[in-house]
This record gives C-alpha cells, sequence and structure tokens, in this order.
C-alpha cells in the first residue's frame, strides 16, 4: 500500500525559525495517485507553509512526510530540491512566469533543472519543445502567442502557461496554489476543468488549495486545513 | 550550471537599461584605470630614456640625483664646475670611446642654453639608443651659430637664419643680456621628447667668446670687445659643467667610475645613468602612483555602484526567484544566479573599457605625442595591466558575492511563496 501513497504527512508539527509557537501541526494527510484533492484554506491557516513543506523547502520539526515513498524529513536540502524538480510541478496564484523569457521557455523551465523531467517529455512529445507545444495547445495558447514576451499574455494565458510548465515531463503531483483568485469566475471554472482534464491525462495527483469553497466541485477529496491543523482546531475550539 | 549563466544572461539583458549604465560606469573607471597606468609607464619610459648609451655622466661632486638634474634635465645649477685640464685627462683615458662636454649657466627666454662640441649631435642618444636628427639645418660651424631644439623653436617661433640673444644666468626675467653678440639658428632638432628639445646648444667657444669682456657675473663698464674680434682671443674653454661620457666597452664601466670618483686634482662624481635616472623616478614617482590610487579608487566606486544596483534589484526579483525555487532551483544555484550578474558586468565592463581606451589611445596619441613630447604605444595588454585587470575581478569577485549572499538568504526565508 506504500507503494500507491503519494503523499503521506504523520504527526508533523512546524515552526517557524524565532517564532514562539508551533504554526502548523497535521496528525495525517495522505493521497494516492491519482487524486485530486481540494484543500479549502483561508489566509493565514497555514497554506503557504503546507507547500514549503511539500516542495521540501521547509523542514518539519517532528513528524515525518513522505512523498513517492521518500522520506523528506531525512534527506538533505539539495536532495529534496531535486526531488521537487523532478516530481512536483507548481502552480501558484499570479506572476507565474518569468518576465524575461519567451512563452515556450517558461514552460521549458521545469525541464531544465530536472532532467528526469526533459527525458519524460521527449518520450512524450519528440522534443521538449513538440512536447511543450502539444501542452500549450491544450491550454489553449494559440501558436503565435508561444514566441512573444510572457507580459503581454492576459492573466488567464499566462495562468494556462504556468499549468504547462508544472505538467511538462509528467511530474506525480502538481501543486495549484490559488491559480483562479486572479481570474474572473467564468474564467475560474474554465481554468479548473482544463487543469483537472491534464492531471488525469498526466496520471498527476493533483493538490488545489483554495479560499473559495465553489469551486471544490470535480475534486475526489476536499480537505478543510483548519480543521486538518491541530493549531487552529484547538484555538477554535477555545 | 550552463543554463543558470544563459539565465542569467538573459536577465541582466531584461533590465538593460540600468545595467547598461553601470556596465558603462565599470568601463569608463577600467578605461581610466588602466589609461593612467599607462600614461604612467610611458611617462617613465620616457624619462628612464632622457640619454641612452651614455655610460657614465661626470660631473663636480654633488648628490647622483643634483648631477643628473642639471647634466641632463638642465634643471637647477652645478655646485662646481670641472678644469679643462681635468675634462682633457678624462677624454684621453684609453677607456673612454667618445665624451660630450656641457657647459651650462645661459638661457635663452628661459631655455637653457648648452656650450658643447659637435660631438654631441654624432654621440648623444636618447630612447632606444635614437640619434638626434635635424628637422633643419645642420650643427653649428661658424662661432656664433646656434642649434635649437624643437620645443624651443616651435614656442618662440624661430627659423633657420633668425637672430638671437643669449642671457647671462638661468631664468626668464631681469638678466643681462648678451646683446652685443647675438646667434644665429643654425639647425633645428626634431623632437625627441627628452629635455633636449627644450635646449639651445652652442659651441663651448662660444661661451667663452660671450664671456670674454665679463667678470664675476657681470659685464666689465666700459670694456667691450666685438664680436668680430672675438675669434682673434684664445677661446679654449677654462672650465666644463659636466661630461658625458661612452666607453669602448661597457665592462670597464666601473672601473672607469672609480677612476673618475677619486680622481687626484679636484673632487668629482661619476654616476651611471639609468640608475641615477631611477632615483630620480622614486621622487618624481609619488606623484603617479598617487594618481594610479586615486583611478584605483574610482574603480572601486564603480563595483559599489553595481553592487548596489544589484542589491536594489533583488527585491522585485523575489517574485522570479521563488518561481526558479519550485522548479527545482537550489539556493546555490541561486546565489550563483545573482554573483554571476555582477561578475558578467565586470567582465563586460572591462573589456568595454580596454576597447574604448584602445580607441582613444589611437585616435589622440599623435596629438599627445607632437604637444608632449610622449609616446603612448598603441598596444594590447601589458602583464602589469594584467595584473590590474586581475585586482579588479578579484575585487568585483567579492563584492559580487554580496548580492548572491542576499538572494541566497532571501530565497531561503521566502521559499516558494515570497512575502511581497
Amino acid at each position: 500500500m506504500a507503494n500507491n501513497s503519494v503523499i503521506k504527512i504523520e504527526n508533523m508539527a512546524f515552526r517557524y525559525p524565532k517564532a514562539g509557537s508551533v504554526c502548523l501541526d497535521i496528525r495525517e494527510l495522505h493521497a494516492d495517485a491519482g487524486d485530486r484533492i481540494f484543500i479549502y484554506g483561508h489566509s493565514g491557516s497555514g497554506k503557504s507553509t503546507l507547500l514549503g513543506l511539500l516542495g521540501g523547502v521547509l523542514s518539519p520539526e517532528r513528524g515525518t512526510i513522505s512523498l513517492l515513498g521518500h522520506e523528506l524529513t531525512s534527506m538533505t536540502p539539495s536532495a529534496r530540491d531535486r526531488l521537487r524538480a523532478d516530481h512536483i510541478g507548481f502552480v501558484f496564484q499570479q506572476f507565474n512566469l518569468i518576465p524575461y523569457l519567451s512563452v515556450t521557455d517558461n514552460v521549458l523551465l521545469s525541464c531544465r533543472f530536472s532532467a528526469r523531467r526533459c527525458n519524460r517529455a521527449i518520450s512524450s512529445g519528440s522534443t521538449v519543445h513538440d512536447e511543450a507545444a502539444r501542452l500549450l495547445d491544450h491550454l489553449d495558447i494559440a501558436p503565435e502567442l508561444r514566441h512573444r514576451p510572457v507580459t503581454q499574455l492576459s492573466v488567464g494565458q499566462q495562468q494556462r502557461v504556468a499549468a504547462a510548465r508544472a505538467l511538462i515531463g509528467r511530474p506525480e503531483i502538481v501543486i495549484a496554489d490559488e491559480p483562479t483568485s486572479a481570474l474572473d469566475a467564468e474564467r475560474q471554472i474554465a481554468f479548473l476543468d482544463l487543469l483537472s482534464r491534464e492531471c488525469i491525462a498526466a496520471d498527476a495527483t493533483l493538490l488545489f488549495v483554495s479560499h473559495d469553497r465553489r469551486l471544490a466541485s470535480g475534486f475526489s477529496r476536499e480537505i478543510d486545513l483548519s480543521l486538518l491543523n491541530r493549531v487552529h482546531a484547538s484555538q477554535e475550539a477555545i | 550550471m550552463k543554463y543558470l549563466l544563459a539565465l542569467a544572461i538573459r536577465s541582466a539583458w531584461n533590465r538593460k537599461l540600468t545595467l547598461g549604465l553601470t556596465l558603462m560606469s565599470i568601463a569608463l573607471s577600467v578605461a581610466l584605470l588602466i589609461g593612467v597606468e599607462r600614461v604612467r609607464q610611458d611617462a617613465q619610459d620616457s624619462f628612464a630614456q632622457s640619454v641612452s648609451g651614455t655610460d657614465l655622466v661626470v660631473g663636480a661632486r654633488t648628490s647622483p640625483v643634483q648631477l643628473m638634474l642639471y647634466a641632463v634635465f638642465h634643471i637647477g645649477d652645478a655646485t662646481n664646475n670641472i678644469h679643462w685640464q681635468t675634462y682633457k685627462d678624462i677624454a684621453a683615458n684609453p677607456a673612454v670611446a667618445w665624451t660630450i662636454p656641457v657647459s651650462m649657466g645661459d638661457s635663452h627666454h628661459g631655455f637653457p642654453v648648452v656650450g658643447t662640441t659637435a660631438d654631441y649631435f654624432e654621440h648623444f642618444h636618447y630612447g632606444e639608443a635614437e640619434p638626434l636628427a635635424f628637422s633643419s639645418g645642420k650643427p653649428f660651424a661658424g662661432l656664433f651659430d646656434a642649434v635649437i631644439g624643437a620645443e624651443v623653436a616651435e614656442h618662440l617661433g624661430y627659423h633657420l637664419g633668425d637672430k638671437i640673444t643669449l642671457s647671462h644666468g638661468t631664468g626668464d626675467i631681469g638678466l643681462a643680456e648678451h646683446a652685443d653678440k647675438p646667434f644665429t639658428v643654425a639647425g633645428i632638432l626634431a623632437r625627441t621628447g627628452t629635455p633636449v628639445d627644450r635646449t639651445v646648444h652652442v659651441s663651448l667657444e662660444a661661451i667663452e667668446a660671450i664671456h670674454l669682456d665679463w667678470q664675476g657675473g657681470a659685464k666689465i663698464p666700459g670694456f667691450s670687445i666685438p664680436e668680430e674680434y672675438a675669434s682673434k682671443f684664445d677661446l679654449t674653454p677654462k672650465e666644463v659643467t659636466a661630461i658625458l661620457i661612452g666607453l669602448k666597452s661597457r665592462a670597464g664601466v666601473f672601473k672607469m667610475q672609480r677612476y673618475v670618483n677619486e680622481y687626484h686634482a679636484e673632487p668629482l662624481l661619476a654616476v651611471l645613468p639609468g640608475v641615477a635616472l631611477d632615483q630620480l623616478w622614486q621622487v618624481v614617482g609619488v606623484a603617479e602612483r598617487a594618481l594610479l590610487a586615486v583611478s584605483g579608487m574610482v574603480v572601486v566606486v564603480g563595483l559599489c555602484g553595481l553592487v548596489a544596483v544589484i542589491l536594489a534589484s533583488l527585491n522585485e526579483r523575489r517574485r522570479e526567484l521563488a518561481i526558479l525555487r519550485s522548479v527545482g532551483a537550489r539556493p546555490m544555484d541561486v546565489f550563483l544566479l545573482l554573483s554571476a550578474e555582477g561578475l558578467f558586468i565586470t567582465l563586460s565592463g572591462t573589456l568595454t573599457g580596454m576597447v574604448l581606451l584602445t580607441a582613444l589611445t589611437a585616435t589622440f596619441a599623435p596629438m599627445i605625442q607632437s604637444h608632449y613630447g610622449l609616446m603612448i604605444a598603441i598596444r594590447f595588454i601589458s602583464y602589469d595591466e594584467l595584473g590590474l585587470l586581475g585586482i579588479v575581478m578579484g575585487v568585483s569577485l567579492l563584492a559580487s558575492l554580496a548580492p548572491g549572499y542576499s538572494a541566497y538568504k532571501l530565497s531561503l526565508a521566502d521559499g516558494l511563496t515570497p512575502r511581497i
């Protein structure tokens, strides 16, 4: 069963250096391959901290976090960086793209830092450029946009390019942090559909973090971070 | 690694205006630094080459530096002269190949007048053993002929055949004139970039002739010997101020030096011009070292500006760094990315500066040579300059670590979600 588990957090607590109290305390969080999980959290509920821990840029004070069977707490920081590069695609809220790179180069950024994803992209398309073009096609980015500076793209287009970057090389995990909050309601649904469809196509586990509960339909599971995080749960109980 | 470098360059290109200006300031400061170093080097070379081929300079006993100052640079006065008999003794020494006696004390509009013999034009060399050349005319033949240096001719607007009057003593104003015995310009020397350019040369006999009716530094009142009768007198010089000596074999230079220094009839000093010129440069050299230090400071200011610009850009690049982290960049990669930027700008700035300097040198070298007699050679790059550039790159490497380290700390603190 451990083989099937993509994300497993157990008895984990995190405290920022120099901070007095524990900021995140999770007894258990578990995701299997192909899961699409909606994590509901308002600001201050520890969303960013959770992302940092899953991405391996933060280390818990106690407990374990394992991704794809790799125990993060027993790895060196640079091994965690490697794991993140190879197996996780991120989509952030806004300004997801590097302004001085073209659309295609932004998508290929994931392959530059991970040989594994580069090879997997090549095995899907014939070259990484073909694979980037294929993903951009799927995400409705017209070919004439691909060599433009990304600053000329609309916010919706930018988010779709970011999704292509997260998906290229078929990482096992896609983490989206409020990717739709800068979009209007209609485009939010469209983007969500596209992202879900591509994650299913790529067989990736999707972790979708948002403060907007209306988006939760269509996910296989919904988790309320403020209930999951025992720091908040206990505070609210008082 | 290679991709990081490409990323650094593209990121820098994205901020080309501010970084371009910073690059230019570094280019200018490097051009200044190397330019000063070159002028310094060339000035020292041309100073060291004020006289060449001369094995010994002999004068009355004094300090070597002072002897060089009056015998070669014609600055200041000799404390004492050398008797003519002594000169003849030394010239007759079997080790001596040639001698140039020089007699000083008079001037012309501030330019020193040197009494000498025709050997001067044959044996005096400067630079890389270059002989004196005439741009017009020929060595003095008649008693009242004068040969003037290039700067004298240019400054005073003299041509061949012009009549000039010498003054008694050195300086520019308030001097008694040898107005009764004017000289004719018989030759004008080509420019050398040495003190020769500022000198009026006449024969030793002419120096005797204009002082026939003088005694104790003043004209004897009521007594005058007209110039047409001057040649009837015995014009053999009684004294000379200094002697330049060429030896048959350089190997004998120390033996000859000892012979002169231990000369029995009067106290003399013989110096090797190279050694004395080095000593003299030690004195003059303080100013040029100060100049080099100042231009070094300018480079430091340029590098400070560079670090400030990169550090200032850091805050608006936090998002960019977080994105790079999210796709797998290590904090070390972020450190390298930011450090590479500083180094890249310094490297391009240094190259631009060298190109700029070469272009400026090529444009202005002929002008500088004709105006100041300073030969600025167009050259690629010397070992000394390579050393200086190495120091610049080293300092910039250290300076570039500062923004690199800030970015490193920042990206560790920010993780994937910068708090902006």
